[in-house]
């Protein structure tokens, strides 16, 4: 049961509704037709439960039979002139007309403010693809919501003006195509996301130092610094320590590996054997030995109740003398060779 | 072919016929139309064709107040909606006859 709040209110509302599908209309003409549809609704209404829309069919298509039993489709009596345009303009009037026409420029204009919110972000969004698909956060966000407000504004200002609506125009044609623009990066590329290096953990292929530099040999001295020669290495599980030649040939030394009986190359029998291109003191470019790295060995701590033995003292004093550096691998330093 | 197509051609016709019988207000004559065998006639064809004979001249208005609902507003046929009904009324019958001997099934002598 309808109470008559709401059925008034229905009318009213559908009324002015069958009025917007006669808008084209002159005002006087529209305003004649449409002057006692309400209370005639009114009444229709009154007698049945069922809500206006469904008695009567859609506001749109109300309209149109009004239309025509009105009289008002009739072509007027005399055409200007065969002019294309006014032919166009006929046919044009005749299709907007149509309900389903006229359905579909309803749904056009309840759709417009969507269609603000879309050209609001058109700027963002183009931004965003743009800028090689990584995300910038507080940046674009506030473009967008800036565009959105002055897109929704500017929509709701129902501007008269030819220069203002043909700018609006114009607006509009440049947010569709940055839109079309967007939708295009997002089906051919994928929704974007943020590319983030991934650093592949691969073991080193060779011997290196924590952080990566190759250890192309490995020379060993003993505490008082003298050179120890022709010695394996192995780990803790016994297995051999190996310095593969690829790492010294990134610096163009080459390796001649100890073999052993069997013919294998010894690759954990230090030092390697290495040579590199260089010039002889004839000044002849030849393959020359490598020279030794020079090093100082690090002084032991003093053991407590150390024997009062020559080595013993003697190697403090020189290591006290001497300054202590790490074992470097490549550069020869400022430090001396040690004494024997 | 369907009668709402052929209704649509003689609508003036009928409303002007309601209309002799009684004066009444839009919705009285659409109910009164589809109790005489109009069942589907259009409310906005009803409504748009009383303003258009309205607007010809062939009909005259008047509010009649009412004690119990809103004012309505009445339509009355005038001499010239009796002679737009008169004239109507034959060029009706001489179409319905033609139409009938054309559909009619031909007696062979």
């Amino acid at each position: 049961m309808n109470d008559t709040g709401t059925v008034s209110e229905q009318v009213r509302d559908y009324v002015t509704k069958v009025a917007a599908s006669l808008a084209d209309l002159p005002p006087e003409v529209r305003a004649d037709l449409v002057a006692d549809l309400e209370q005639h609704l009114t009444e229709v209404a009154a007698d049945s439960q069922q809500p206006l829309e469904a008695s009567l069919g859609a506001p749109g298509a109300y309209a149109e039979e009004l239309r025509a039993s009105a009289g008002l489709d009739d072509p007027p009596a005399d055409h200007s002139g065969a002019s294309l345009v006014a032919g166009v303009q006929r046919l044009l009037e005749r299709a907007r007309r149509s309900p389903r026409m006229a359905a579909t420029l309803r749904l056009a204009d309840e759709l417009r403010p969507a269609w603000w919110v879309a050209r609001g972000l058109a700027p963002a969004a183009l931004m965003a693809t743009l800028s090689f698909r990584s995300t910038g956060g507080a940046g674009w966000f506030l473009v967008g919501l800036i565009g959105v407000v002055v897109s929704v504004d500017v929509g709701r200002r129902k501007l008269q003006r030819p220069d203002a609506r043909l700018a609006i125009a114009a607006v509009n044609i440049a947010a569709s195509i940055a839109l079309l623009l967007v939708l295009l990066e997002f089906v051919q590329f994928g929704i974007p996301v943020r590319y983030e290096t991934i650093v592949e953990e691969v073991p080193p292929r060779h011997l290196v130092h924590p952080g990566g530099e190759p250890i192309t040999n490995i020379y060993a001295f003993d505490a008082t610094g003298a050179p120890v020669t022709g010695i394996f290495l192995y780990d803790g599980a016994g297995k051999p320590i190996e310095v593969r030649r690829a790492a010294a040939e990134q610096y163009g030394i080459q390796t001649d590996y100890e073999r052993a009986a069997d013919g294998t190359p010894l690759r954990n029998f230090f030092p390697l054997r290495q040579y590199v291109q260089g010039l002889d003191e004839r000044g002849m470019d030849r393959l020359q030995p490598r020279p030794e790295p020079r090093v100082v060995v690090p002084a032991l701590a003093p053991s407590p109740g150390a024997s009062e033995s020559a080595t013993a003292t003697e190697a403090p004093a020189e290591a006290r003398q001497a300054e202590p550096e790490p074992q470097q691998e490549r550069e020869p330093g400022r430090n001396q060779r040690p004494d024997r | 072919m369907d009668a709402t197509q052929l209704l649509k051609g003689v609508l003036d016709l009928a409303v002007l016929g309601v209309l002799r019988e009684e004066d009444g207000y839009g919705y009285d004559i659409v109910r009164r139309l589809r109790q005489a065998g109009f069942e589907d006639v259009g409310d906005a064809s009803v409504y748009g064709t009383l303003r258009r004979l309205f607007a010809a001249g062939s009909l005259t208005s008047y509010v009649k107040p009412s004690d119990e609902g809103p004012h309505r507003k009445y339509y009355a046929l005038n001499d010239a909606g009796r002679d737009h009904l008169e004239r109507g009324s034959k060029v009706w019958r001489a179409f319905a006859d033609t139409v009938d001997e054309l559909v009619a099934e031909k007696r062979t002598a």
